[in-house]
């Protein structure tokens, strides 16, 4: 094999703390998923086999994010810090969130844990009331975009790059965020709102705009934007501008097909909740007022 | 009381919910299923479940423990401050970056290497994967005192740099001198760093795992002290009648089907 293409693959970054927290996460809710599983209808239909496979592959996910040679090269390729950003923002977070993994993680608990948690999210509770506010869409909406944007500034970039802490923080916020604005597309629990399927569509399209204006200004720039790659040794021949410009384009053309599609995927499901509705009656809309004008019935 | 007839002439007093079963044998019954009994292989499973949940967060508690008390573990990804980009070194041009930012007497220097070789265009030299790299530390002053240590693929995540730790003992002005073996020959690269005085709150600082996990030791502490107390407060087996085991959580925790 290419000593080059050898070393690239070796390139894993086993993080104790990273491999602990898949692992814990991974086993409580396949915990939780097999005992409802065993407790039959109608729990059987909430632990069904694609809810734990989209878990898990959420978790592999993170794993390849921020352990595999992906993480390890983000360092000398902007293109890779790309794609890392790519699977923690929008890959993972759709992944976990629509496992629903709320149910399933106090279900892997103890009884006592669960009740604890269970009273977490009580209609009473103050931890529910202050949930419910700090996470009205809005405000989610402006988190996400102000965490997406900020850490793209070229200062906080090339920050993130020279400190292991700071890199570390841009990721944090980059998933929680996430998890928080994927959380209201995906309605998954606990639903402190109902959410119209017509507002998660607009929260969707309109973060279109903004990750596209970001992925455009980034793959048309005329000069290296993070000054950090200049610093350290190019890979397979690609100049630093080429590699701005590929990472650009990843984050402008995958990055807005991601929120399209899930975009296209609420449309279908309104539509398909459109079809099922049940039709009137014929003695209920062939009344005389009904046929005079019909939709004016009062 | 809520009864459950599980197995054949069992009747059951659920006081969890399914799956955390607290069975409990009433007066006149008896279990007459063997293995696939459920109140048996549940039990089993269940204890099973819960030794292993106590087992990892035991472990969660104890990391930061063990990586804020584990002696020199090495920084990551190969990044830091730039301190030599592409400099000549013989037929070979060497980046150096060092972490962190600024050094201080006492804390630990991790240095990471890149060999490539002399070009006129950085961004087509290929990198040196089979060199031996040789970093001394050495202190400008009358002692010139002398560290030394290989850099090594070994040491490194990133496995294309040459990567090493050296604790730097004293401050003041110290020289960094990188020297490069290779198929092409030798070389070497120097630079100068200043290294600042101790720091106790730096100390403080760096040891964050460690204040960290006594944080989360003391809430962990606090919370079985208060579990402990609800549970003393709790009514009698015989008073549990109105608890439905097979309710949900007050909360839609359950999301969207």
């Amino acid at each position: 094999m290419d000593p080059l293409l050898n070393a690239l693959l070796l390139s894993w970054d086993w993080r104790v703390e990273v491999i602990v927290i898949l692992l814990l996460t991974g086993s409580v809710y396949s915990r939780g998923w097999w005992r409802l599983r065993r407790r039959g209808t109608p729990s059987h239909r909430l632990a069904t086999g694609w809810r734990l496979a989209a878990y898990l592959g959420g978790l592999a996910a993170l794993g390849l994010a921020l352990i595999s040679p992906i993480d390890v090269l983000g360092g000398q390729l902007f293109l890779m810090h790309m794609i890392q950003h790519l699977l923690l923002v929008m890959i993972a977070p759709p992944l976990l969130l629509i496992a629903n993994p709320l149910p399933f993680f106090m279900w892997g608990l103890s009884v006592r844990a669960r009740r604890a948690l269970g009273q977490l999210f009580n209609s009473g509770s103050a931890f529910r009331r202050a949930l419910r506010t700090l996470t009205a869409p809005g405000m989610v909406w402006m988190l996400f975009v102000a965490f997406f944007l900020g850490w793209h500034d070229p200062n906080a970039y090339n920050a993130a790059l020279r400190s292991d802490l700071i890199h570390d923080l841009e990721h944090v916020t980059f998933f929680g965020s996430s998890m928080l604005y994927w959380w209201q597309v995906t309605g998954a629990g606990p639903r402190l709102r109902s959410l119209s399927h017509g507002v998660r569509i607009a929260f969707l399209l309109l973060t279109v705009p903004v990750n596209a204006a970001a992925g455009i200004a980034i793959a048309f720039a005329s000069q290296p934007i993070y000054t950090y790659y200049t610093t350290v040794p190019r890979l397979l021949g690609m100049s630093v501008m080429q590699d701005q410009m590929i990472g650009g384009v990843i984050m402008w053309i995958p990055g807005s097909m991601m929120y399209l599609l899930a975009a296209l995927i609420l449309i279908s499901g309104l539509m398909r909740a459109d079809d099922n509705r049940h039709s009137l009656s014929e003695p209920v809309w062939a009344t005389d007022e009904g046929m005079v004008a019909p939709g004016w019935e009062t | 009381m809520r009864l459950h007839r599980t197995c054949k002439g069992y009747r059951l007093a659920q006081s969890g919910w399914p799956g955390q079963s607290r069975h409990r044998r009433l007066p006149g019954s008896a279990c007459q299923d063997k293995w696939d009994s459920p109140c048996r292989t549940i039990s089993h499973l269940t204890r099973l479940g819960r030794k292993a949940l106590r087992h990892l967060a035991g472990l969660a508690l104890a990391l930061p423990f063990i990586l804020g008390g584990a002696p020199g573990t090495a920084q990551a990804h190969g990044g830091g401050t730039p301190q030599l980009v592409n400099a000549p070194a013989g037929p070979y041009q060497v980046s150096v970056w060092t972490q962190p930012d600024s050094i201080r007497a006492g804390q630990k220097l991790h240095i990471s290497v890149a060999v490539s070789e002399s070009s006129n265009q950085a961004e087509t030299s290929n990198l040196v994967l089979d060199a031996t790299v040789h970093v001394q530390l050495v202190h400008l002053t009358p002692t010139s005192e002398t560290l030394a240590a290989f850099a090594t693929h070994e040491n490194a995540v990133n496995k294309l740099f040459y990567e090493t730790d050296l604790d730097v003992p004293t401050e003041g002005e110290w020289q960094v001198l990188v020297e490069v073996e290779g198929p092409a020959g030798a070389g070497s690269a120097d630079f100068h760093m200043e290294a600042l005085p101790s720091s106790a709150s730096n100390t403080l600082v760096r040891r964050w795992p460690l204040w960290g996990g006594a944080g989360l030791a003391l809430l962990a502490v606090g919370w079985s002290v208060y579990a402990f107390r609800a549970r003393r407060n709790l009514p009698s087996p015989t008073t549990i009648t109105t608890l439905h085991a097979d309710r949900a959580p007050a909360a839609d925790v359950h999301g969207e089907p």
